[in-house]
C-alpha cells in the first residue's frame, strides 16, 4: 500500500517536472535555435535526466545518433570529417546551453503550483483612529498607551535591523511594532502568524520577520532596561518603602517574586518535569524588582 | 523596574530553588549593603538579606506581633498583584526571544 502510494507520488512529481521542462524547453528552442542545427543524442538525453525528451526535441531539427558519426554525417551533410567536429562542437554547446537553462529554471522556480492570493483586509488604520478618538481601544489592542508606543518607536527605529540596503524597503517601523505588540498581547490562536497576517493585511512571512526584527531591536536595549540599581534609583525605592510602611523598613528596597510562563502544550522532552503546582505546563521565571517607575511596559 | 531575572527552570521547581540561580542570590554580598535587604514571600529563604513573612506553624496560630508584622509586610509587597497579570503578556515575548537564541 505504502509502496504504491510512494510510486504514485513519484510518478506525479516526475510528470509535473516533465511538463515544466517540456514547456520551458519548447520556449527556448523555438526562440533560440532557429538557425543553428540541433544535434542531440536520444540515448544521452534519456540518461541525462531519466525522463523522455525526444518528443520535444524532434520538433527542433535533426536527431543524430552521435554514437554513429558516419551515419549522422551521411544523413545530414556529406562533407568531410571537418563538419563532424563542427557537429560535435554544436552538440556540446547546445547541450551546455540547455543544461544551464534547465538549471536556471530549477533554481528560480519558487512555487510549483501557484495559488490565488489569500484575501486579507488590513485593520491597521483603526489604530490611527483609536489613537485620536479612543486611546483605551488602542491600549486594549496593543497593550500599551499611544504615548508609550511612540516612545518605543523612537527607541528602536534607528536600529540597523530595520535598514536593509535594498530597493525593497521594509514595512515602516511603527507597523512592525504594531504587529509585534499585537502578538505579544494575545495568546493561543490569536497570536499565530496566520491570524496576525489577516488582522494586519500582510503576508505570514512578513509577520514573522517583523516580529523577529522587533525582538532583536528591543533586546539591544536589554542592559539599559534591566540592570542593578544605581544610588539614585536605590534611594527612590527606599523613599517609596518609607512612605508605604515606616522609616525603619526603608532599607528593604528590593522585591523578589516568581512567575510562570505557561506553555501551549506539554513539552516532548521531560514532559512531566514542567508540570507546575497550578496544573499547567510552564517554565519558571524569577524576577527581582525595585520600587521605582512602577509602570512595567513590555 | 526589573533589576534581575532568571528563566529556565521547569515549572515544577520550587521558587526558593529557582531563586538560587539569580544574580541577586549569588552576589548578595555586593548587592545589599550593610543593613539592606529584600522583601519576599514565604516561599523564599529567610536570611539576613531576605525578609519573608512568618509562616503559620503546623499546629497552632501566629501570635499577635507576627500577624502585625505580616500585615505590614503585605503592604510593601503589594506590587506582587501588579506584576502577576503581566505573565501572560510576557509569555509570547519570552518564547520569541528564545527562538532567536536557537
Amino acid at each position: 500500500m505504502l509502496e504504491e502510494l510512494r510510486q504514485h507520488h513519484l510518478t506525479t512529481q516526475r510528470q509535473r517536472f516533465q511538463d515544466r521542462v517540456a514547456s520551458a524547453l519548447s520556449d527556448v528552442s523555438s526562440s533560440g535555435t532557429s538557425d543553428s542545427m540541433s544535434v542531440v543524442s536520444e540515448s544521452d538525453a534519456g540518461s541525462f535526466m531519466s525522463i523522455d525528451m525526444p518528443d520535444i526535441l524532434t520538433s527542433d531539427g535533426f536527431i543524430i545518433d552521435t554514437d554513429n558519426p558516419a551515419s549522422a554525417t551521411s544523413t545530414s551533410d556529406s562533407d568531410s570529417l571537418h563538419s563532424i567536429s563542427n557537429f560535435e562542437i554544436d552538440y556540446y554547446i547546445n547541450w551546455e546551453r540547455r543544461y544551464r537553462e534547465l538549471l536556471d529554471i530549477i533554481q528560480h522556480t519558487r512555487v510549483l503550483r501557484p495559488a490565488p492570493p489569500i484575501p486579507k483586509c488590513s485593520q491597521l488604520h483603526l489604530l490611527d483612529h483609536w489613537r485620536a478618538y479612543s486611546p483605551e481601544r488602542f491600549c486594549r489592542k496593543l497593550r500599551v498607551a499611544p504615548e508609550t508606543f511612540d516612545h518605543l518607536v523612537n527607541k528602536i527605529e534607528n536600529h540597523p535591523i530595520f535598514h536593509n540596503n535594498s530597493n525593497n524597503h521594509q514595512l515602516p517601523v511603527h507597523i512592525q511594532l504594531s504587529i509585534f505588540l499585537f502578538r505579544a498581547g494575545h495568546y493561543g490562536n490569536s497570536s499565530s502568524p496566520e491570524d496576525t497576517a489577516q488582522w494586519s493585511g500582510i503576508s505570514v512571512g512578513a509577520v514573522e520577520k517583523s516580529t523577529d526584527r522587533v525582538v532583536i531591536a528591543l533586546l539591544s536595549h536589554h542592559d539599559q532596561a534591566i540592570h542593578l540599581p544605581d544610588a539614585v534609583e536605590k534611594e527612590k525605592s527606599k523613599a517609596y518603602v518609607e512612605e508605604v510602611v515606616c522609616p525603619e523598613w526603608r532599607d528593604g528596597f528590593l522585591l523578589a517574586d516568581g512567575s510562570k510562563f505557561p506553555f501551549y502544550q506539554r513539552p516532548g522532552l521531560h514532559g512531566d518535569a514542567w508540570f507546575d503546582k497550578d496544573g499547567a505546563y510552564s517554565i519558571d521565571c524569577q524576577v527581582n524588582l525595585i520600587y521605582y517607575d512602577l509602570c512595567i511596559c513590555i | 523596574m526589573i533589576v534581575d531575572y532568571s528563566v529556565g527552570h521547569t515549572g515544577s521547581v520550587h521558587d526558593s530553588w529557582a531563586f538560587r540561580s539569580t544574580r541577586t542570590f549569588r552576589e548578595h554580598e555586593h548587592i545589599f549593603g550593610a543593613g539592606e535587604w529584600m522583601w519576599a514571600d514565604s516561599a523564599y529563604p529567610s536570611e539576613m538579606w531576605s525578609v519573608s513573612p512568618f509562616k503559620k506553624p503546623a499546629r497552632g496560630e501566629l501570635d499577635h506581633d507576627q500577624k502585625t508584622f505580616n500585615y505590614h509586610l503585605s503592604k510593601v509587597s503589594k506590587i506582587h498583584n501588579e506584576f502577576r497579570p503581566f505573565g501572560s503578556c510576557y509569555r509570547f515575548v519570552f518564547v520569541s526571544s528564545m527562538q532567536l537564541d536557537c
